[in-house]
């Protein structure tokens, strides 16, 4: 089941690519590996990621979609929900509340919501969590944005 | 006595019924000239075998060789068409005269269905030509056309086909209603044929898979993708139990083999599955050997080796069937049903 769903997405996930100019996801499985896949996402416009390009690794387990693709972030990201280390995303989607009417692509939707409404209450990046919860929203933002030209619009210009 | 030099195929396949009285060859062993395969169509095969109702439209004929005799002139056909030349016509017209002479005849007289029939001359009963209907109007055109002795049935609105008898309305009604329920099942299906399923992405109907209705939504899912989402409780909880696109909860997972998307009939679906499961007994409860952790609310039969249904047991009703008093413990589906 897993394999014919997954050649499905990357179908319809290279229409949709073919479609638009500059997406804000762009999801290629790995030519030899299928259940391997990169993704790379755009910070949402009015964020402090902005402007930045964020590598994402997926990697999709056989029962999927009875079970969560693995989903962590390569390029590093100040954020609560995300660890600053391994890239690990805390969403619950990923985790007890996925569901299999999820894709590839509107989970990584999902993580581009999460940089949108970061959930301070659950941190994994805790320094990012309590700037949050003690209401220092302009530090945090500082930080955020710095880490993003720091590290997400280097990648995008050594790419480039 | 094989009169008709030509193997019986029958025989060579080890059944003939016909034994020695067999009109065709059974001594395969004789190297026979078989002739042009135009003698054994079906057609000329089965006028071989009516024959003896169409000449003659008298009483039956004992099992015996004189009937062959009166047909000396359609074998004398039959070798012609054998020994080439003109003989297809020949034979043609030898059929048609015979066909004229049983209209002439008459179709009061006992006719028999079959040439086994007539064999066992005594016993048979005599079944009228007439109400038989024609083989060959059944499948499409029959050539001897308004002077069949056959009956000729009616068109079903439904399949097309000249099946429906025109002196049995009782039976052609039943026809036409089975055949409008397939037609409707059927329209259902290719209504489905674009529905993907909402765990693997793709279509049922193409996979040949049945759907997964869940009661409380409308969203579609194959049988099988949505009992394996269920079943993985292990690792999500109770989420396995809600829809995966909407997220309503739901209990029953409804097996169809097309998408129902109005709600009442998926009820009716749900209340026709329930009512199969209720037949089979739960093999928890084992007739009262072990015990079922769903109790009341299990959608198996649970009965005990005196026949009771232990699930009823549990509930007191009052004068006009409702509920009054549940012995032991509550179920839904109970409740469901008194209000039925």
């Amino acid at each position: 089941m897993s394999s014919n769903r997954l050649l499905k997405e990357s179908r319809d996930l290279r229409a949709e690519m073919a479609k638009s100019n500059d997406p804000e996801i762009i999801l290629i499985p790995d030519e030899s590996n299928l259940y391997h896949w990169r993704g790379s996402i755009k910070g949402p416009e009015g964020t402090p990621y902005e402007g930045g390009t964020f590598k994402l690794d997926l990697s999709v387990p056989r029962q999927y979609p009875l079970s969560p693709p693995h989903i962590r972030f390569v390029t590093k990201i100040f954020h609560p929900n995300v660890h600053a280390k391994t890239g690990e995303i805390c969403l619950d989607i990923l985790k007890t509340a996925w569901s299999p009417a999820w894709t590839l692509s509107s989970t990584c939707r999902a993580i581009l919501l999460l940089l949108s409404h970061p959930e301070p209450d659950s941190p994994l990046n805790c320094d990012a969590g309590n700037l949050l919860r003690n209401g220092d929203n302009r530090g945090f933002r500082s930080m955020a944005k710095m880490y993003t030209n720091l590290c997400a619009m280097e990648s995008q210009a050594s790419r480039g | 006595m094989s009169a008709i030099p030509i193997a019986c195929k029958f025989f060579l396949e080890g059944k003939c019924r016909n034994g020695e009285s067999c009109r065709f060859r059974h001594d395969v062993s004789r190297p026979g000239n078989s002739g042009p395969s135009v003698l054994i169509r079906p057609d000329v095969q089965n006028f071989v075998q009516r024959a003896p109702e169409d000449i003659s439209g008298a009483p039956p004929m004992a099992a015996d060789s004189s009937g062959l005799t009166d047909f000396k002139a359609l074998y004398d056909a039959l070798f012609d068409v054998e020994e080439g030349g003109s003989g297809a016509s020949k034979m043609y017209d030898v059929l048609q005269s015979k066909a004229k002479y049983a209209d002439v005849a008459g179709s009061g007289e006992p006719q028999r269905r079959s040439r086994g029939l007539e064999q066992q001359s005594a016993s048979a009963a005599a079944v009228p030509g007439s109400d038989i209907l024609c083989s060959f109007h059944v499948k499409g055109e029959c050539r001897y056309g308004e002077h069949c002795r056959y009956q000729h049935g009616n068109q079903c609105p439904s399949c097309l086909r000249n099946v429906l008898h025109p002196n049995d309305p009782e039976e052609a009604d039943k026809h036409v209603n089975s055949c409008v329920l397939k037609a409707d099942f059927f329209s259902k299906i290719e209504e489905s044929k674009d529905i993907d399923c909402g765990i693997c992405y793709e279509k049922p109907v193409l996979k040949r898979r049945k759907f997964g209705l869940l009661r409380g939504c409308d969203h579609s899912f194959c049988l099988e993708c949505i009992r394996e989402w269920r079943g993985n409780q292990e690792d999500f909880g109770t989420a396995v139990r809600h829809c995966p696109v909407c997220r309503v909860e739901t209990w029953v997972v409804i097996p169809s083999p097309y998408f129902i998307k109005d709600e009442k009939e998926r009820e009716e679906m749900f209340e026709q599955y329930r009512d199969k499961l209720s037949t089979i007994p739960c093999r928890n409860f084992k007739n009262g050997d072990g015990s079922c952790p769903f109790s009341t609310s299990c959608m198996y039969a649970h009965i005990d080796k005196d026949g009771h249904d232990t699930k009823k047991d549990n509930l007191t009703f009052d004068a006009s069937g409702n509920v009054v008093q549940l012995q032991k413990e509550y179920c839904l589906l109970d409740f469901a049903r008194v209000k039925r």
